[in-house]
């Protein structure tokens, strides 16, 4: 594509109508992410409709912004309120929400956004660059590599997770197997529902969520006593120098990880944003360990997850892949239009794609326009009595559990993994790894059967198969390495 | 450098884990593994039951051997702490009770009354407000992002 192809895309991106739409899609993306139980694929479904009225440009640019938009949203709450308001923002929470106990949720919210800004503006350049090539390398990992993928991604969370590993083992294979409450995909039957039709679903990720970090973290933090009433805001509420210092290479790191994550089919930002931050184990952070507000617990999740969100558009756009139910709806806008995504998307529809690649530069630019200087104001909210923050955010997630379905079924679930998780606390089990589990546990029945299909029950697969041999090697080494690791300093502890 | 977390999680988590593990397991005999040769749906989740039964073994055999003897987390501090945790889950269970009743507003103002007592709000007066701002919220966020069919009140 010509300079003048570019020139001609930001020209659309900054028509009148289309930066209305981008900055409207951002700002609802942000109030979606904020709020737990709205997510984006209900908000883009809801919005369809829309875009029979509106320019493919504009849709295409309102939906996408939305999308992004929500990334940046999830982080909000989950720093403030350990209440991730998107699957990858309970990444996020990790370090995000001990930053604003610990009186920097000014500092947590301001890298979260300017670390989605660096991985947003660069994966941007990714994407327009090298989408066609990159995207046929990605059709080149089979279902076994895809398995392979799944299972170094779950055992990144073990290990991530806080807590002892092997009980963070036994849960992400317990939230695995939550995962697999509904309906069998291969077959198309119920399967471990016990005649319960909400079951046919599933169990929702949203009133699991809000049960175990939302409802169960307020009965743990009331019963100790350990919060303090108010907590109390540093003077400056934005990151400083040596905090953005911490944050570069965390940054740099997401964002390269989320951008190859992104590209692969059928991975999502939980798993970039788990990469990410486990690559982040490697490299000592500059402030603090990891798990105790360090900076880079925040950076490097966050600038993984936008950079995934945006490269999972190649997919889309260059092979007509939809890898996820966001990209599904976007590639329905598409359809309503009459322009079919695919190989020959960018060659026939070159001002749609430019004008698309330029709104997510002006997408992001908004999104920190509007998130960092309002960081304040939200971690404002931290000094407001814990108190009166209690019944805040019950409701906010009652109703946003309720509003999945608009059925009470899932208030009832969450009641439910409320008591689970308050168990959990009592025992010192951490929710964390359950949540992943859940999330990624379905994935990894998927990929299996489909690997075990076309290899026709061939398991040596998992081993020939270049990427599954890989993952599984990388997961083999970091094992011996623990245990290995583990007898050195009992013997050194024994040895004085 | 990567670094490991201790090991030991006492006795009390391990059993709750194999309690969890066999009732998965039990829950996974429902399916069969395989249907015709190929996996059918109790397959991944007999899988993952038997991973959760094994891992408690071990960590409940590390316990014995290393005698630890961990009690649950007893850090609740006085008969209000403990009280505040019943309450707020019953401000739950009255949210699912009343919304068939009253709608997602009345409902809500009144789960927000029993969370903040909860949280040791005491003054009549500022629960009321809290109530009241609560049913404002829910009302703004039904109307706005809600379908026109939730039932915010109770003559819908």
């Amino acid at each position: 594509m010509s300079l003048a192809d570019w020139i001609g895309g930001f020209a659309t991106a900054l028509s009148l109508e289309n930066l209305g739409l981008c900055l409207f899609g951002a700002l609802l993306g942000t109030l979606v992410g904020v709020l737990p139980g709205i997510g984006p694929t209900a908000t883009l479904a809801l919005l369809l409709p829309l875009t029979f009225v509106l320019e493919p440009a504009g849709s295409l640019i309102m939906l996408a912004a939305i999308y992004y938009g929500a990334q940046y949203g999830g982080s909000t709450s989950a720093i403030l309120l350990n209440l991730p308001g998107e699957c990858s923002s309970v990444v996020t929470a990790l370090d995000g929400h001990r930053m604003a106990l610990d009186g920097r949720a000014g500092t947590a919210i301001g890298v979260a956004a300017l670390s989605s800004l660096f991985a947003g503006l660069a994966t941007v350049v990714v994407v327009a660059a090298i989408a066609g090539p990159l995207s046929k390398l990605t059709l080149l990992i089979a279902p076994a590599g895809l398995t392979g993928l799944v299972v170094l991604g779950l055992f990144l969370a073990a290990l991530m997770s806080p807590g002892p590993l092997l009980p963070a083992i036994a849960l992400i294979l317990v939230g695995a197997f939550l995962g697999l409450v509904g309906t069998d995909l291969a077959g198309g039957q119920p399967r471990f529902t016990f005649g319960i039709p909400e079951l046919r679903d599933g169990i929702g990720f949203v009133p699991l969520v809000m049960g175990l970090y939302g409802l169960a973290e307020l009965i743990r933090t009331l019963e100790s006593g350990t919060r303090p009433d108010r907590i109390a805001v540093v003077r400056w509420p934005w990151p400083r120098t040596a905090d953005l210092r911490a944050a570069l290479g965390p940054t740099l790191r997401g964002t390269a990880v989320g951008g190859l994550v992104g590209l692969v089919p059928g991975a999502n930002t939980v798993l970039a944003a788990l990469a990410a931050r486990s690559l982040e184990r490697v490299f000592p952070p500059r402030d603090r360990p990891l798990g105790s507000g360090a900076v880079a617990g925040v950076a490097a999740p966050e600038a993984a997850n936008n950079a995934a969100a945006q490269t999972s558009l190649v997919p889309l756009l260059s092979l007509g892949l939809p890898v996820s139910p966001v990209m599904a709806v976007l590639a329905g806008a598409l359809m309503i239009h009459a322009i079919t995504p695919g190989p020959a998307f960018i060659a026939e529809n070159p001002d749609l794609f430019t004008a698309l690649m330029a709104s997510l530069v002006i997408g992001n630019l908004a999104l920190v326009a509007l998130n960092l200087p309002f960081a304040g104001v939200w971690a404002a909210l931290l000094a407001v009595p814990f108190r009166r923050l209690v019944p805040l955010i019950l409701v906010l997630s009652l109703i946003g559990v309720y509003s999945v379905h608009n059925a009470l079924f899932d208030v009832w679930v969450m009641l439910a993994f409320g008591a689970a998780g308050w168990a959990m606390s009592r025992l010192r089990l951490e929710p964390t790894p359950l949540v992943l589990g859940f999330v990624l546990g379905p994935a990894l029945e998927e990929y299996v059967r489909r690997t075990l299909l076309f290899s026709r029950g061939d398991l040596t697969v998992f081993v020939t198969d270049p990427v599954s041999a890989a993952c599984l090697f990388a997961v083999a080494v970091a094992t011996v390495w623990l245990v290995l690791d583990r007898h050195l300093r009992q013997r050194h502890a024994r040895t004085g | 450098m990567l670094k490991i977390e201790k090991a030991s999680a006492g006795r009390w988590a391990p059993l709750a884990l194999a309690l969890v593990g066999v009732l998965l397991g039990l829950v996974a005999l429902q399916e069969p593994a395989t249907i015709e040769g190929r996996i059918g749906p109790g397959f991944m989740a007999r899988i993952l039951a038997g991973g959760v039964i094994g891992i408690a073994a071990l960590l409940l055999l590390h316990s014995l051997v290393s005698r630890s003897d961990d009690k649950p987390d007893a850090s609740i501090k006085g008969r209000d702490s403990a009280v505040a945790g019943q309450m707020l889950l019953g401000s739950v269970l009255a949210f699912g009770l009343l919304v068939p009743w009253l709608g997602l507003v009345p409902a809500s103002a009144v789960s927000a009354g029993l969370a903040a007592r909860a949280a040791g709000e005491r003054h009549r007066l500022s629960i009321c407000g809290v109530m009241l701002s609560m049913a404002a919220l829910v009302a703004l966020v039904g109307w706005a992002l809600l379908p026109p069919t939730a039932p915010l009140w109770p003559w819908q």
